[in-house]
């Protein structure tokens, strides 16, 4: 399918995760025990989870956060990965800091070091606490790959005809990171911020299935699928696989935005590799 | 060569450094400790915590405590749990093997199925059979793309539900970790066949398979023997990242279907604030994870003959 359709998708998303919220017609939080993991009915319409809250309000409410959250998540991280990138590639020297760091960045287990946090991390830590981690770790693990990308676009950017002309008319470094090298890699950017909002995305819904991610009564994603992990609800309450409708849907159209990465090999071999 | 290792072996010792600051600091900073939970408890006298704290918890600052541990560390002492009062080591060396084995399972079943996926519309399309080339091509890439809509954490509970009874990892059995490294190879698998099918195309359109066509090569050899070690250069890095990343995952996945390895382990040592097996699974972890970068840097040495030594080249063996 066209990329214009994967686009407008996901504009939609996003429209659905800003207004999503204001039009839950029930309470995402009040419980209702009687009615626990009803099917779908006039008064529910995807139903009721096993605390007999109504999955549908939950579900928009869910977009709504987990979105914000995945965008808090890959935010830092692009904004990260595109300062060291281009600051390397049009700084005086080649990126060996940038490149050192990288890599350390990227072999550190960010996962168990997670989950140390949240172990040292008071039992009765409060939801921004918990955004709030796994917002910096995500942005510490995620940043040197794009970070390495950029720089690299960049680098073989620095070395083309119209940027080793406006340093030989005295341009200054600034003035060619604006002018040059930021419109030609706005798009390689925006992919990549599609690549991150889709990882975030993946790794809250991961992480809360096995109860790291942000805490109840919150609905994400992620834990609107935890009663899924009982075998009996699982086989037989298929309303609660609501979320992966809207999940499978986002991951999909962001991923597809990344395949779009300039990739050929003779573009590649213009880039220097690590 | 020796000096690329060498900036390497460097590079590897500060990350391990690094690791180890950052949980140790974080541990610091953070309130809680492994007997936090305790204080709800109305039998333990407030005394009696905090003797079992000065006993359990140095309180030495944070540069002492970390020297301390690296020194025991380096001599085979990762100290004791806090939790089941086992030295930290033997209760690594009790979990490692279930994980070596999922991991080695699970990554081998994502290589050999993602290279086959993204040779065999390659193969089809040197036998003549253009349009059965881009069909099984987009039905690969189409399935690929729905694998990696799917997070791991919803791979798993999927596949919880809709497997054999037989398939389930039974605690204390020995059964085979087959369920969770199918959970494993598929979450790799579009990962793999992206990045393979990507590179063949790009060496596919180099001048030498040309040639090798015209000479009458097979299709085995035109691709086995030329397009893959060439693809190789690209992909022994992903190889090494997959490795990494699969280490990570092993945290969600393990715990999700439960099998007995690392990932349980450190879940388990977080919900008891285990410090001491957590500090032993970060250096552990990070000490894989550099093993892989240098066996992927090695490996690309051995495989690209552009970086190899020079002599070697002047001696006339530079063709790849």
């Amino acid at each position: 399918m066209r990329p214009r359709f994967y686009r407008s998708a996901l504009w939609l998303w996003l429209a659905l995760a800003v207004v999503g919220p204001w039009l839950a017609p029930l309470s995402f939080r009040a419980q209702d025990r009687p009615a626990a993991l009803q099917a779908p009915s006039r008064a529910h319409w995807l139903g009721t989870d096993e605390f007999g809250r109504d999955v549908g309000s939950r579900l928009l409410v869910a977009t709504g956060l987990t979105t914000l959250l995945a965008l808090g998540m890959a935010a830092p991280a692009l904004a990260l990965a595109a300062g060291a990138g281009l600051a390397a590639a049009a700084g005086p020297r080649p990126a060996a800091v940038m490149r050192q760091c990288g890599e350390i960045c990227r072999s550190l287990p960010w996962m168990f070091v997670l989950v140390a946090v949240r172990a040292a991390l008071p039992l009765d830590a409060s939801t921004g606490d918990i955004a709030c981690t796994l917002i910096v770790l995500f942005a510490a693990a995620a940043w040197p790959v794009a970070a390495w990308a950029f720089y690299s676009a960049g680098r073989a950017l620095m070395q083309r005809e119209f940027v080793l002309a406006a340093q030989a008319m005295g341009a200054s470094r600034a003035h060619i990171l604006r002018r040059h090298l930021w419109p030609n890699l706005r798009g390689l950017v925006a992919t990549y911020f599609a690549l991150l909002v889709a990882a975030a995305i993946s790794a809250e819904v991961s992480l809360e299935l096995v109860g790291l991610g942000l805490p109840q009564p919150w609905p994400t994603w992620g834990n609107m699928l935890d009663p899924l992990r009982d075998y009996t609800v699982a086989t037989t309450c298929w309303w609660l696989y609501a979320p992966l409708l809207l999940l499978v849907p986002v991951l999909w159209g962001l991923s597809r935005q990344g395949l779009r990465l300039p990739s050929t090999m003779s573009e590649r071999a213009n880039l220097e590799t690590p | 060569m020796l000096l690329r290792l060498g900036r390497r072996l460097a590079a590897a010792l500060i990350t391990v450094l690094a690791a180890l600051v950052l949980c140790f600091a974080l541990a610091q900073l953070t309130p809680g400790d492994a007997f936090s939970a305790l204080e709800l408890d109305p039998a333990i006298a407030p005394a009696e915590l905090a003797h079992l704290r000065a006993e359990y918890l140095p309180q030495q600052s944070l540069p002492q405590r970390l020297a301390a541990w690296l020194e025991a560390a380096v001599h085979g002492d990762l100290g004791v749990s806090l939790e089941s009062h086992r030295p930290v080591l033997s209760l690594l060396r009790q979990r490692i093997p279930a994980s070596a084995e999922l991991l080695a399972l699970g990554l081998a079943g994502a290589w050999g199925l993602g290279l086959t996926l993204a040779l065999l519309p390659a193969w089809l399309g040197e036998t003549g059979r253009r349009r059965g080339r881009r069909i099984m091509g987009g039905g690969f890439h189409a399935a690929a793309s729905l694998l990696t809509s799917l997070p791991l954490g919803v791979l798993a509970i999927l596949a919880l539900v809709w497997a054999p009874v037989g398939w389930l990892p039974q605690p204390g059995s020995g059964t085979a970790p087959w369920l969770a490294a199918l959970v494993l190879g598929l979450a790799f698998l579009p990962t793999v066949y992206f990045q393979a099918a990507q590179t063949l195309a790009e060496v596919a359109e180099r001048g030498f398979l040309q040639q090798g066509r015209a000479l009458g090569f097979s299709p085995a050899r035109l691709w086995l023997r030329h397009a893959l070690p060439n693809a190789a250069d690209v992909l022994v890095p992903v190889a090494s990242l997959t490795v990494s990343q699969a280490l990570i995952e092993l945290v969600v996945l393990e715990p999700l279907l439960g099998w007995p390895g690392l990932g349980q382990l450190s879940l388990q040592a977080a919900q008891s604030r285990d410090m001491p097996v957590l500090a032993a699974l970060v250096l552990l972890s990070s000490l894989v994870v550099i093993a892989a970068n240098l066996a992927s840097d090695l490996l690309q040495a051995w495989l690209n003959p552009q970086l190899r030594p020079a002599r070697r080249l002047a001696a006339g063996n530079g063709g790849a």
